[in-house]
Formats: C-alpha cells, sequence, structure tokens
C-alpha cells in the first residue's frame, strides 16, 4: 500500500477484448456478439493493489477472468511477469497458476459443499504436488492446511468440517486460504466482501491487508463498492461498458475525479453521515446502462451523460493524461468537479437530477 | 398522527431443532409520512419483523407469542384472513428486495399492476388499465403504455424495481413496508430508486419503514432508525443523534466498521466474531459476546430498552457518559499501519 509508483510490474494488460458470441443456437435467435471486454491496458505493480470498479454488465469479471487465463482473449495479451499467458505452453502454465489465485464474491458457491474444508485447501496442494495425494502424506496435508487456516484467523480443527457448518465470513476465509494454499504473488479479489454482513466485511477486509503485508502480494480487487476501493486500493481502473474511463491513484481519483461517469459514480454512493447526506447534491444518472451487445456509437457514456455534445457519439475518446502520467480518464470534454455537472441543463431529459 | 403502532410483538419460528425466538418484544410506532430504517445484520429478525407485521409468515412454523399490531384503529393479529387481505396492498404495501422474484414472470406488468388495483378498488378492467399505465408514468418509466405490456424478464433491474413500486403505490398505501428495496441494484441505479421513493413519499405523504444494512442509506433516507440485533430493538433514535452519539455498543460497532468512515490504510473496528446462533442465544445481553465493553454482569441480565434522552432508546447497561469515554478511548487506540 505504501510502495512507490516505480515498483516493477507484475502484471501487465495489452489491448485486451473478450467478445461472446450468443444466440444461435436451436431457438434460432438472432447471433449477437457481446463486447465485455472492448479494449483494455492496464498495469498492476508488484506489491500493489489495483482496484477495478463498475456496475454490473461492466466488464469487471470478465477482465479479472482474463487476467488469470481463464478465458481466452478474443485479441490483445495478458503478461504476467512479461510472459504472455495466452501463448504458454501448458507445462509452463501451469507453474504461472500457481502464482496467481483467485477469491470468488460468494463462499456459498465457490467451496464444493461435498468436501471437507481440509480437501478444500488441500486440493491445489496437491494438484501442484507440493503435497502427496494418499494416506502416508495425511498428516503432512493435516498440518499445512491447519497453518492456513489459522493464518486465516480460523481454527487448525476447523479443516474437518464442511461448508455448511460454516457461516459466510468463516467460508470466505477458507476461500483466501484455498487461495494461499500455494503462495502466489498476486491475488484476484472478485467481490471478495460483498456477500458479507457490514461486521464481518470489516473482519476480511482487515485480514487481506493484514496478509498483503505480511506476505507482499499483489492484489486486483474487483468491487462496486467504491468505499472499500477508497480504503484499501493504491489505484483505480473504473469501467464502463467493457473499457476503462478513468485512472488513477485511490487518493486523486476521489478527490477529483475528471470522467463524468466516475463523477456520478461517487456521488451515488451513499455517504453514513446524516447532516453530510442532507446538504449534498446528487447527480443521478438517467436511463439504465446500455447493452453490451449494442454498444452506443462514439463514447459509449454519451446516452447518459449530463454533459455529452455532439462530438460525443460521434467519435470514441483515448484514455488521456489529466495533468499527469498517472491520471488518465476517456473523456472528450473532462470535468473539473461534480459542480460541473450539476450545473449542466437541468430539466431536460437528458440532464442530472438534484436533490433538493 | 401515528398510523402503526407495533406493541411488544414476539413470535418464533418452532422446528425440530428447537425454538427460534425470531422476533422478542419488538415495539415502535409509525407516524403519518415518516420514514423509519430498520438496520442490522442477515438474521437479526428484520424481514421477519416485516412478514409479521403483514401476516406473510407460514403457520406452522412461525408463531405469534404475543403483542399487537396496531394499524388504521385494528389489530392485525386479530383480523380474519379475508380483511387482512384487503389491507395487504392496499393501505399496508410491500417492496421486495429481488424484484425478479415478487413480481410474476408470466403476467405483463401492466396486467399485474391492474389487477392490483382492481382487487382493492371497485373499478372496471379498463379504469384498471389505465391506473397501471398512470402508476408506471409515475415511477418514472419512459413509454408507459408501452411498457405496461412488457415481461418483467424484458425489464431491467432498476425498472423491475419500479414496477414493484408503481404495483405498492397503485392503491395509495398509508404505509410502505420497502424490505431491502436496493440491495439488488447497482449504485446508479439505488440512487434512481431512493430519489424516486423520496419524491413520492412527499407526493403522497406515506409512511415509509426501509429495511437495509446500508447505513449509508440509512443516512440518507431515514428520520429515525431502528437498530435490530437477535430479535430485539436494541436502540431507536433520530438519525442525527444515532449517528453522533451511538448509545448502544452494537450500533457504534456498526459504524466504527465502516471503511469510509475509518482513515486510509488503518486497520478498521471489525465485530469479532459472529452474530449469535438463536437457537443458542448467550444468556443476558446477546451482543456481550461480542462487545468491547462487556463486563461480568453483562451476562447475567437482559437489558431492556431505556430511553436515555427524549427520543432515543438503548438496550445497554452502560450510562451514556461512560459508554462516550469508553468509545473515545477505543476510537483513539487504533493505531494506523507501520
Amino acid at each position: 500500500m505504501t510502495m512507490t509508483d516505480d515498483a516493477p510490474p507484475l502484471l501487465e494488460v495489452r489491448g485486451l477484448r473478450k467478445v461472446f458470441h450468443t444466440g444461435g443456437g436451436l431457438a434460432n435467435q438472432a447471433r449477437r456478439d457481446v463486447h465485455a471486454v472492448n479494449g483494455v491496458d492496464l498495469t498492476v505493480r508488484q506489491g500493489q493493489t489495483l482496484g477495478i470498479a463498475g456496475e454490473s454488465g461492466c466488464g469487471k469479471s470478465t477482465l479479472a477472468r482474463l487476467m488469470l487465463g481463464l478465458y481466452p482473449p478474443t485479441s490483445g495479451e495478458v503478461l504476467f511477469e512479461g510472459k504472455d499467458i495466452a501463448r504458454l505452453p501448458r507445462r509452463e502454465l501451469l507453474g504461472v497458476r500457481r502464482d496467481m489465485q483467485i477469491v470468488f464474491q460468494d463462499p456459498y458457491s465457490s467451496l464444493d459443499p461435498r468436501m471437507r474444508v481440509r480437501e478444500i485447501v488441500a486440493e491445489a496442494l496437491v494438484t501442484h504436488g507440493l503435497v502427496g495425494r494418499g494416506r502416508r502424506s495425511l498428516r503432512m496435508r493435516r498440518e499445512r492446511v491447519g497453518e492456513l487456516l489459522e493464518s486465516v484467523g480460523l481454527a487448525a480443527s476447523d479443516q474437518d468440517r464442511f461448508p455448511r457448518e460454516l457461516s459466510g465470513g468463516q467460508r470466505q476465509r477458507v476461500g483466501i486460504a484455498r487461495a494461499l494454499a500455494l503462495d502466489p504473488k498476486l491475488l484476484v479479489l472478485d467481490e471478495p466482501v460483498s456477500a458479507l454482513d457490514v461486521s464481518i466485511q470489516a473482519q476480511v477486509i482487515n485480514l487481506l491487508t493484514r496478509m498483503q503485508r505480511e506476505r507482499g502480494l499483489t492484489y486486483v480487487f474487483v468491487t462496486h463498492d467504491l468505499s472499500v476501493l477508497q480504503h484499501v486500493a493504491d489505484c483505480v481502473a473504473v469501467m464502463y461498458l467493457g473499457r476503462v474511463v478513468e485512472y488513477a491513484g485511490t487518493e486523486e481519483l476521489f478527490r477529483q475525479a475528471r470522467h463524468p461517469y466516475t463523477q456520478s459514480l461517487l456521488s451515488a454512493v451513499p455517504i453514513p453521515d446524516p447532516a453530510l447526506e442532507r446538504s449534498r447534491r446528487r447527480i443521478v444518472l438517467q436511463g439504465d446502462l446500455p447493452s453490451p451487445d449494442n454498444l452506443p456509437s462514439g463514447c459509449s457514456f454519451h446516452t447518459r451523460c449530463p454533459v455529452a455534445r455532439e462530438l460525443c457519439s460521434a467519435q470514441t475518446p483515448d484514455l488521456e493524461e489529466q495533468g499527469g502520467p498517472d491520471h488518465l480518464a476517456a473523456c472528450h470534454f473532462p470535468v473539473r468537479s461534480a459542480e460541473d455537472l450539476l450545473a449542466a441543463d437541468v430539466g431536460t431529459p437528458q440532464a442530472v437530477a438534484t436533490t433538493d | 398522527m401515528t398510523t402503526l403502532v407495533v406493541d411488544d410483538l414476539s413470535g418464533g419460528f418452532h422446528l425440530p431443532a428447537g425454538t427460534v425466538p425470531a422476533l422478542d418484544g419488538v415495539s415502535f410506532t409509525l407516524d403519518e409520512g415518516e420514514t423509519i430504517a430498520l438496520v442490522g445484520e442477515s438474521g437479526s429478525g428484520k424481514t421477519a419483523l416485516i412478514l409479521a407485521l403483514m401476516r406473510l409468515h407460514p403457520m406452522p412454523p412461525f408463531a405469534y407469542s404475543g403483542g399487537k399490531v396496531l394499524f388504521e384503529g385494528r389489530d392485525l393479529l386479530g383480523l380474519p384472513e379475508r380483511a387482512m387481505r384487503q389491507i395487504r396492498g392496499g393501505s399496508l404495501a410491500t417492496v421486495f428486495q429481488d424484484p425478479m422474484t415478487s413480481l410474476n414472470p408470466v403476467m405483463t406488468v401492466g396486467a399485474q399492476i391492474a389487477e392490483a388495483v382492481r382487487i382493492h378498488q371497485r373499478v372496471s378492467r379498463s379504469e384498471s388499465r389505465r391506473a397501471a399505465v398512470s402508476a408506471l408514468g409515475e415511477v418514472g418509466i419512459a413509454g408507459p403504455e408501452a411498457r405496461a405490456r412488457a415481461y418483467p424478464h424484458q425489464l431491467s433491474g432498476g425498472m423491475r424495481q419500479r414496477v414493484a413500486i408503481a404495483m405498492a403505490l397503485a392503491c395509495r398505501p398509508a404505509v410502505l413496508l420497502a424490505d431491502e428495496p436496493t440491495t439488488a441494484l447497482d449504485v446508479t441505479s439505488q440512487a434512481q430508486i431512493v430519489e424516486l421513493l423520496k419524491l413520492l413519499q412527499h407526493r403522497h405523504g406515506t409512511a415509509v419503514v426501509l429495511v437495509t444494512h446500508d447505513l449509508g442509506l440509512v443516512a440518507q433516507i431515514a428520520g429515525r432508525v431502528l437498530v435490530m440485533y437477535a430479535g430485539r430493538l436494541v436502540e431507536t433514535a433520530g438519525v442525527d443523534d444515532l449517528f453522533a452519539h451511538p448509545l448502544m455498543p452494537y450500533t457504534w460497532s456498526l459504524l466504527q466498521s465502516l471503511p469510509s468512515r475509518a482513515r486510509r490504510g488503518a486497520d478498521l473496528i471489525a465485530i469479532p466474531g459472529q452474530p449469535p446462533n438463536l437457537l443458542q442465544l448467550p444468556a443476558g445481553c446477546s451482543f456481550s459476546p461480542r462487545c468491547p465493553f462487556a463486563t461480568a454482569s453483562c451476562s447475567e441480565t437482559v437489558p431492556l430498552l431505556t430511553e436515555r434522552s427524549p427520543g432515543h432508546s438503548a438496550a445497554c447497561i452502560l450510562e451514556p457518559a461512560e459508554l462516550g469515554d469508553r468509545q473515545h478511548k477505543l476510537e483513539t487506540e487504533v493505531s494506523p499501519l507501520p
């Protein structure tokens, strides 16, 4: 978290695209191309936390899975320590996989209900040949799993339990222990606390920051919850319809977001302070997220943008520097503050609504 | 004017493993046009309370063990089912968390709203259709004529929740019970729905009980707050008072555990342990095993909800002044990361 920006990159993503084809099939529906990830460049530096923010359907989970090589990209490359994981021979890929692990959102569906915690956590160890599979290695497996469980705040004896005997927070700890079993360098956290109650959320966030500190882990933290990112991320990429629309250091992003979408996202998050909430003017976006199988022309946000002009529907803006190399935004007319958006034409259907 | 009085309501689920005391002596009142937020973690009994008010729990396993729900001068718990059906969805309406499961997937949304109107008002089919279209227009759905012919699956999540709200408000209820109405939605849709609820409430003077676990949402919308833990109300207060001076350690801990309230990089003050198992409630105060300020006497008696200052009650044996000191001490003790 306190690493400098010149920490070497661990993972780089270049011109990454993923198109899913749907329809066709027996029902003879029209074939559609869903542009889930539509040209993303990102760098994740060693020991840092890159936050990926966005709403459902923006492509953040697809991006996370592409980073791990769980989907083959349609085009572009994913470089892990300089090696393109899509082009690695199988053997080498297995080695890289050890270094990158994932923690999923839902600790109910991501743990096999018929396996004991011991088997869940040891599975990767066995697959990668770090402990034996047979009865003779049982003691070693128990020991290793016990250590891992204790490191995430569970009891070593919990390894004999089934997931159904654990609470949501405990299950998520099992998910984290499983991800840490292979001593990875990179952990992709896909909404790791979204399914948990607030009090448990804080426990798991504390655990994740402690693990990062102790093990020098690099995190890609995917979430829709900006207040969590503000707390844990070093830098944040905001996604909208498959593209990164803004990228900046966390404090910079929360202080002065330049993209109108980022501004409205920040404005939509309620602040747990009644007095502040009353005095706050809110940017409320009109309409719904367009479908990723039918992207708007030009800037894909122009259909909901309070300050869109003619150029926005004609030309797709590139990610450009905003006063420095560490702050990028893809907008023809970047804003300086929420005031710019609130001042925009209130009253027309495209305009922002405000609270009084 | 008070529209809803809940008085010492208790009830539980009778299961083979034992009785789950889901509601234990819940009392509160709701005034006309007021917004109350009901806050708590999963399993604290928030939804059980809403369903109990509406008499929507299957019985068995649920059984009321005492108390009253007075609405428009009548005790709902004593009404015949026929009369209850008239009230449900009429003057006492609900919106649930997941609009995909609360709407009928094989009926157009217009037909569903029209049906609700016909059940509660003496109107013709065509009048009820017109009422449905105007209800859709009122919740900000563009082209309500055409949208009325859509099925729920053809609409986005935010749009479906608008439909559910349109249906709930079509019969002009005096009270709207909204159970996590924005939890399944993205923040920008949530912002739209919250603005809509505020607007409609202002326009029609509807009183709202909003169930949520999101304290940000509470700060944004509520006038008064009820905090629930293990089936009991443990603190009730005006929203400003509650956020500024929580008098129940559970409420204070919830506020402390929010990432947005912590210093960046500092550890969050997490509540240790898990919410209690209702089948094996701890003795005394059910929060005491997780409470940073618990003393030996906390596990002896169950503290009652006691008014500590006008309009502010808490169920904690600690005196407000002492609690304030201890909270302040813990807040300053938390050290930032190296």
